[in-house]
């Protein structure tokens, strides 16, 4: 199976997904564009400023994906020996109770290790059913589950970089 | 016009299956065209239910001891803009229900589980109701007002 690289971004209501064509397929045109409620590729890709490890994680982060994404954290958190951790969870679209505990395990480690975790997230676009700002259901469970307590939360990487190295 | 729809599935107890329960899932609950944050909430509840079925009914097994596949069911039921859903395993089942429902309590804290689940579902869906008995499995029914006007509906009225 050949896999293309994917951009989405959440227009509107659904994502939509826009992958280049397959080069072979010369009739087709240079993008195509599928409508789909979900994206359920998960990527992990890690960063390096300085002392600070970033870790960021696109697409769905459940059971299944924190089980493999856990594993390469903490692969690289033992390699790069960085002294803090940031989550990116800009491009998170799914996260249900596994991240939490996920988050919460490398926060001990990194604790272990003297060092601090921060965690991205994109502000809510979320309304209620009056039209009023609303928490998604990501924040929702973050909130609920005091992440916050232990990890400082930050709207983009350049304030992340700056506020957690300190 | 009344607007009917549901979906009986059934799958082993694979991790990869927790997306194929929210597609699901959502694939019944769109037409009636939620908003982003109430679908987003019927996918989390759905997620932490089949979740628990796999890590703690199934205890991560796919078999059982006697080699057959230990399959977890989902139920979804639309009408109008009422959601149902049931998700049920058949798996070791629950000793004291009020306790597991506890939040923060979790009995796999060497798995990274925070407790969280049923407080999830609990807050995220309108209604919840756990059936369980030890040996025999457990089945959540949950249900979810799929136009969001929940907070104008008593629990009764569900
Ligand atoms: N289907 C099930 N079969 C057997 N036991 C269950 C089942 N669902 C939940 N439990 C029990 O209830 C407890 C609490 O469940 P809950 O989902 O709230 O937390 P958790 O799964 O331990 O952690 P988290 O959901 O945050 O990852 C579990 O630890 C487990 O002991
Ligand atoms: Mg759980």
């Amino acid at each position: 199976m050949i896999i293309f690289p994917v951009l989405y971004s959440n227009f509107g209501k659904y994502f939509i997904i826009i992958t280049p064509a397959p080069p072979s397929n010369k009739g087709a045109p240079a993008l195509a564009i599928y409508y789909s409620q979900e994206v359920i590729v998960t990527d992990i890709m890690f960063y390096r400023s300085g002392n600070i490890l970033v870790i960021k994680v696109a697409g769905e982060l459940d059971h299944h994906s924190a089980d493999t994404a856990r594993r390469s954290m903490d692969r690289e958190i033992m390699k790069i020996q960085t002294k803090h951790v940031v989550f990116d969870f800009s491009d998170l679209s799914f996260m249900d109770s596994s991240g939490i505990g996920m988050l919460m395990g490398r926060y001990r480690e990194v604790k272990m290790l003297g060092g601090n975790s921060g965690i991205i997230l994109k502000r809510s676009e979320a309304r209620d059913r009056y039209g009023m700002p609303a928490l998604s259901s990501m924040e929702r469970i973050l909130d609920m589950s005091g992440v916050f307590k232990c990890m400082t939360r930050f709207d983009n990487l350049e304030t992340a970089v700056a506020g957690i190295g300190g | 016009m009344e607007s009917k729809n549901f979906v009986s599935v059934e799958f082993p107890a694979l991790s990869e299956n927790e997306a194929l329960a929210r597609s699901v899932v959502s694939s019944v609950v769109i037409p009636a065209d939620p908003t982003v944050e109430i679908l987003s909430d019927i996918r989390t509840a759905v997620s932490e239910a089949v979740t628990n079925s796999i890590i703690h009914g199934y205890k991560g097994k796919c078999k059982n001891a006697r080699g057959n596949v230990n399959v977890i069911k989902i139920k979804c039921v639309r009408k109008d803009y009422m959601l149902d859903l049931y998700v049920e395993d058949f798996g070791c089942g629950i000793e004291d229900i009020e306790k597991a429902m506890q939040p923060l309590y979790t009995s796999a804290p060497e798995l990274e589980r925070s407790g969280l689940g049923f407080t999830v579902m609990e807050s995220f869906m309108d209604y919840i109701d756990v059936e369980s008995e030890v040996g025999k499995g457990t089945r959540i029914h949950m249900k979810k007002l799929l136009n969001g006007a929940s907070d104008a509906v008593s629990v009764e009225e569900l």
